[in-house]
């Protein structure tokens, strides 16, 4: 059985969706940088701001139903190697 | 008539005549990948929830790593289907009076401007090739310049037979003699 904090968890969350929104920066730079021309490129960039704050938002409104503050446990199965 | 555009390096004097995308269909095709593969998780969920009756306490494990997973890979579709929208938008070719241009985006780090005079075009095929493209009347446009080995492509524009007769008819406007400009295209 392992036993850990539950913010060891929050914090590998953060640390993907912090990756994941440098990622969401590039893109933003790319649109804005060459589609200046082309006023459907910063439409599209507004809309996928707005779906990248949609889907943080519905994540940070399920996460505060968690006691970040508990530990968590995991169960391991018991592994018996033949002869040990 | 001239279409009033900008585009970087336009010259003052410049005719913009046409501006050409991908095919909707390329991006559509691939928007409906990733819809699939929004869609497959959430199959599987609904499935296992109605057979296994699979309920989470809200401060357990199991709730917390499915939200997570969750955020993470919309998060994740979402990056990929705005890559594959900016890749198809920011992939352009630019035809006017004076030139060609082709502005092609290859993922994030790659972005290639080239063009061509339009006096220099010397030979021009369109290529339809599959059911679709046959279907939406989409395909490639090759092309050569003179005395250069690389092809310029139109990669899977719309009626591409229409796009070749229209560089032709400024090709023939702008390498012939003063006084035959307007007996129409060469065959």
């Amino acid at each position: 059985m392992i036993e850990f904090n539950a913010t060891v968890l929050l914090y590998l969350f953060l640390a993907l969706v912090g990756v994941q929104l440098i990622i969401v920066l590039i893109h933003l730079f790319h649109s804005v940088r060459y589609g200046r021309f082309d006023p459907l490129a910063m439409i599209s960039g507004g809309i996928f701001m707005i779906g990248v704050v949609a889907i943080l938002w519905f994540s940070v409104l399920f996460l505060r139903e968690v006691d970040w503050a508990s530990r968590f446990t995991l169960a391991l199965p018991s592994i018996q190697l033949p002869g040990l | 008539m001239p279409l009033t555009i900008d585009f970087p390096g336009k010259q003052l004097n410049e005719q913009v005549k046409m501006v050409l995308h991908r095919h909707w269909f390329v991006f559509f095709r691939k928007f409906l990948m990733v819809a699939g593969f929004a869609v497959i998780p959430v199959v599987i969920f609904l499935l296992w929830n109605s057979f296994a009756q699979w309920e989470l306490a809200t401060n357990s494990l199991g709730y917390a790593l499915l939200i997570m997973a969750a955020s993470l890979y919309a998060l994740f579709l979402w990056l990929i289907l705005f890559g594959f929208w900016l890749d198809y938008s920011l992939d352009y070719y630019i035809v006017t009076d004076q030139r060609v241009v082709d502005i092609e985006q290859s993922g994030l780090f790659s972005r290639r401007v080239a063009e061509l005079p339009i006096g220099r075009v010397q030979d021009i095929t369109s290529d339809i090739k599959g059911f679709f493209p046959t279907m939406l009347h989409y395909g490639d446009v090759y092309i050569q310049s003179a005395g250069e080995k690389e092809r310029f492509i139109f990669e899977q524009v719309g009626q591409p037979d229409h796009v070749v007769r229209m560089i032709l008819q400024m090709t023939n406007k702008k390498t012939a003699p003063p006084d035959a400009v307007g007996a129409g295209p060469v065959s």
